[in-house]
């Protein structure tokens, strides 16, 4: 028991220092039981997500972009919108940011592209002065390829 | 069994008890070191770290690489668990049917093949620590990537070389690889995680782009597109320096949420590009491995399999290891099981703890924790012989020189100390584990004889600290480069004199006073000719009065016109120094400051033997520390001078202490009389010979002059004049 007790000792001490190394030190101690077992887990996930595209491309899920609006906001005398298709993979579509206040209503797109794991929507960016006002405005920004298509919430914010 | 043996097993039981009480008390302080509460969704990793692409070469990304899996399941003779449906081959069928088998990997692998129409699952298997590929050459990209060299490469070696080619750390490529896929840890990876080995071009909602397919192009287009996010940061969502909205999962913003993120750098905004997640307060919450909902897990493990394989994504800033149990007030640091008082907010600035958050951890916890000595602000590592004494101030650790030590190690006074440190007292230095103070602590130079602290700099000389008012005297004791800012704990020696350069002048604010600094001393200056013979108005400063309270400079007698290197005597002035050499007998020297700092910055020009005072106009010698007087320039050329010999000096050496009238030089046939005496002389040599009549022809009685008696008495009469 008293050698277990001590091994055991050991291995957790051990631990500690591994995780408890300096800065830009590189561990070099062996694989944690979480760290062994994430290929098990990575290759359900691989399976999962896989048998989940096959679902969704046979329910006809996959032309609905989901549109993400990172940032809508003036910046001097720009104002500049930032989104993405979280699940949408392609280029080619057509982001639009449609700005509406009292009537009045003011656009501008940028041309979509593949990135990583999203399709970004590139900056829009429009001039303060193609507003005809400040004040409350909304902001609904949509996508549009021959495949998919979306539109994000609307959302809010002041123009000054 | 006796009962003393019986004893010694209850203690031995008793031991065992309290060894595995405390393992499962450590436990957490390695969990901890890692502690999701440095998670900072705004601050990922720093840009130093992300694109420092020179912090491992191949052979140590091999190493590392065997060192995360010593064993790899080539075959796939170990077993594993799934669901398989006996009549139809379905291996983990979506509707969850199916009985749990137990088989060896490799058969699981066939069946997945056979079932899902791949081939990517059977065996055998090429761990990543044997994986080599032959791979193309890759152009170089202005502004992402330079040029990578193709060939047949291994894993390591093609993290490598396109960390390098890319200007990415190579350690960002590893911990990609392991986020994405698990391919540094895995033991019989599948194909298809080689082909998605970062993940890039796969979405999570449709297969991924195979143009990316393959470890080699997913590792190059994985670090060529944080150089794209780099380069053209515009064109993406997600922006440094800004704010931005961040989901909590691909689910949705409906579904789970999201928050408002302010981008901090931009590696950080890299990473939300490549996954744009960032993990909700549930799954900050929840242990390693554990699954909550609307968890995203991307940008957290990234952080935190950095963290665990190559410490802290900061610079600067490292897992905290401030604790606090639950109910307590102290703060502790802990390392490896042990807990460290920290006894003042002063100690923690020095170690550079209040830049780390603090941890919360249970009263039995932190109770249970060994206890060490308590902080303090010089320590040496404890399981390092070698090292030496530090200093901590904000986070950094300065090696003590001996001469900064108010001891030396044989405990006698060590009078030549700069800091004046206590270093040998145990009381006030301990002992820490050398990784605990490396990874809280960044190494700095030697420690300095110059800090800089309130507003102003300090040399630290014989326990005090001397105020330097004289920006040159730091370019003198090393430059900037060798000031350090210090906080209040390790600037307290007292207050020594101010420190400035050898002939500043000086005045004290509320007095008009201007002295001459020499040497540590102050010479008061009283006369306008001194302050410019010694061309101090080239150099006069105000200085606050405060500065000379404490420990005033001493106050020498006033500066006159006589000044001494201690090797030599040197008469001062019109800003120009005339050395006396050995020749002292001539110059009076008792009223001579002893100034070597000012006198070597004092042009030099030979010594003289004829003066012109610009006050009187009169024209002198000196001699035996005399002045003799031509009384006309006709007896100063009669004499043999020459008006190329004349320097011009002030009234000041005119007049100076000592220099005593000697009486005039005349020269052969000068006709005299002394005074009101009407005897008349004239010069013969060195002696006169008495007139006795004016009716002599050829003698000058048109320049007949009037002398005082001391001029009469230098050419005593010889007898009287005859024709």
């Amino acid at each position: 028991m008293l050698c277990v007790a001590i091994f055991i000792y050991a291995s957790r001490t051990n631990d500690t220092k591994k995780t408890g190394d300096p800065i830009n030190k590189v561990n070099y101690g062996p694989p944690t039981e979480t760290e062994k077992s994430a290929g098990d887990k990575q290759k359900d996930l691989n399976s999962s997500k896989e048998s989940a595209i096959r679902s969704s491309q046979a329910n006809g899920q996959y032309g609905k972009a989901q549109v993400v609006v990172v940032d809508a906001n003036q910046y001097f005398e720009n104002v500049e919108v930032r989104a993405y298709i979280s699940n949408v993979y392609e280029t080619g579509g057509t982001c639009s940011a449609q700005f509406t206040s009292d009537g009045s209503s003011i656009t501008g797109n940028s041309s979509a592209t593949k990135d990583a794991t999203t399709t970004q929507c590139g900056s829009i960016v429009i001039p303060r002065t193609k507003f005809p006002s400040g004040g409350r405005w909304q902001l609904i920004v949509s996508y549009s390829s021959p495949t998919s298509m979306g539109v994000s919430s609307s959302q809010y914010f002041t123009l000054k | 069994m006796s009962n003393n043996i019986l004893k010694q097993i209850r203690t031995l039981a008793g031991l065992v008890s309290v060894l595995l009480f405390s393992v499962v008390l450590f436990a957490p302080s390695a969990a901890l070191a890692v502690s999701t509460s440095n998670f900072q969704a705004g601050r990922i990793i720093d840009d130093d770290i992300f694109f420092n692409s020179a912090t491992m070469n191949t052979a140590q990304i091999q190493a590392f690489l065997k060192a995360k899996l010593p064993d790899c399941d080539t075959n796939g003779s170990l077993s594993t668990s799934y669901r398989f449906v006996e009549s139809n081959r379905a291996v983990n069928p979506q509707d969850g049917s199916g009985t749990t088998v137990t088989t060896t990997r490799a058969l699981y692998g066939q069946r997945y093949d056979a079932y899902h129409g791949t081939s990517y699952a059977s065996p055998p298997y090429t761990c990543l620590k044997s994986y080599i590929q032959d791979t193309p050459t890759m152009p170089a990209q202005s502004g992402l990537c330079n040029q990578y060299s193709g060939g047949i490469r291994s894993a390591a070696d093609i993290i490598y070389r396109v960390g390098v080619a890319c200007g990415i750390n190579p350690q960002v490529l590893i911990v990609l690889l392991q986020k994405e896929q698990s391919l540094v840890t895995d033991t019989w990876p599948w194909g298809n995680q080689y082909s998605s080995a970062t993940g890039f071009g796969c979405p999570d909602t449709a297969p991924c782009d195979s143009s990316f397919g393959g470890y080699f192009y997913q590792v190059y287009y994985a670090a060529h597109q944080f150089k794209l996010y780099q380069r053209d940061a515009g064109s993406f969502g997600y922006k440094a320096y800004r704010n931005n909205k961040i989901l909590y999962s691909p689910a949705g913003e409906t579904a789970c949420g999201s928050s408002t993120v302010y981008i901090q750098n931009q590696a950080t905004a890299g990473l939300y590009n490549y996954t744009p997640y960032q993990p909700n307060a549930a799954t900050l919450a929840a242990l390693e491995g554990q699954t909550v909902n609307c968890g995203a897990y991307g940008n957290l493990n990234f952080w935190r399999t950095f963290s665990n394989w190559f410490g802290s994504t900061i610079i600067g800033q490292q897992l905290s290891v401030v604790y606090k149990a639950q109910n307590g007030n102290e703060l502790y640091a802990v390392w490896d099981g042990v807990k460290y008082y920290i006894p003042s907010y002063d100690i923690m600035i020095d170690w550079g703890l209040h830049r780390q958050a603090v941890n919360i951890i249970s009263d039995q916890a932190m109770a249970d924790l060994v206890t060490g000595p308590q902080l303090t602000n010089i320590a040496k590592m404890s399981d390092d012989p070698a090292s030496p004494l530090f200093m901590f101030d904000d986070g950094k650790r300065y090696p003590i020189p001996e001469n900064a030590c108010a001891y030396k190690l044989d405990s006698s006074p060590n009078p030549e100390t700069t800091w004046g440190l206590d270093c040998f007292n145990t009381n006030i230095s301990k002992s820490y584990p050398k990784a605990f103070i490396e990874n809280t602590t960044v190494q700095d130079i030697t420690l300095p004889n110059m800090i800089a602290y309130q507003d102003s700099v300090w040399k630290l000389e014989g326990g005090k600290k001397r105020r330097i008012v004289d920006g040159l005297v730091v370019d003198v004791l090393g430059g900037w480069g060798n000031v350090r800012w210090m906080k209040d704990s390790n600037a307290q020696q007292p207050e020594g004199k101010i420190l400035m350069r050898n002939g500043y002048a000086v005045r004290f604010t509320g007095s008009s006073q201007v002295y001459l600094y020499d040497n540590g001393r102050l010479y008061p200056v009283n006369t306008l000719e001194t302050f410019i013979g010694w061309g101090l108005n080239k150099n006069l400063h105000d200085l606050q009065s405060s500065f000379n309270v404490k420990d005033p400079l001493p106050v020498d007698s006033p500066l006159g016109q006589m000044g001494s290197d201690g090797i030599n005597y040197y008469v001062v002035d019109n800003d120009y120094k005339l050395p006396l050499a050995n020749d002292t007998a001539q110059w009076p020297t008792d009223s001579a400051k002893y100034t070597p700092g000012m006198l070597s910055q004092i042009p030099s020009i030979p010594l003289s033997n004829v003066y012109l005072s610009s006050s009187s106009g009169q024209i002198f010698t000196v001699y035996g520390k005399k002045r003799y007087v031509f009384p006309t320039m006709n007896d100063f050329f009669k004499l043999g001078f020459n008006t190329n010999a004349i320097r011009r000096v002030s009234g000041q050496i005119e007049n100076m202490p000592g220099l005593v009238y000697g009486g005039m030089h005349m020269s052969n046939g000068r006709l005299y009389k002394i005074n009101d005496n009407p005897q008349i002389y004239m010069v013969n040599g060195s002696s006169s010979l008495r007139i006795n009549s004016i009716n002599y022809p050829g003698l000058d009685y048109a320049n007949l002059i009037t002398v005082d008696p001391l001029t009469g008495s230098r050419y005593p009469v010889s007898g009287t004049y005859t024709r």
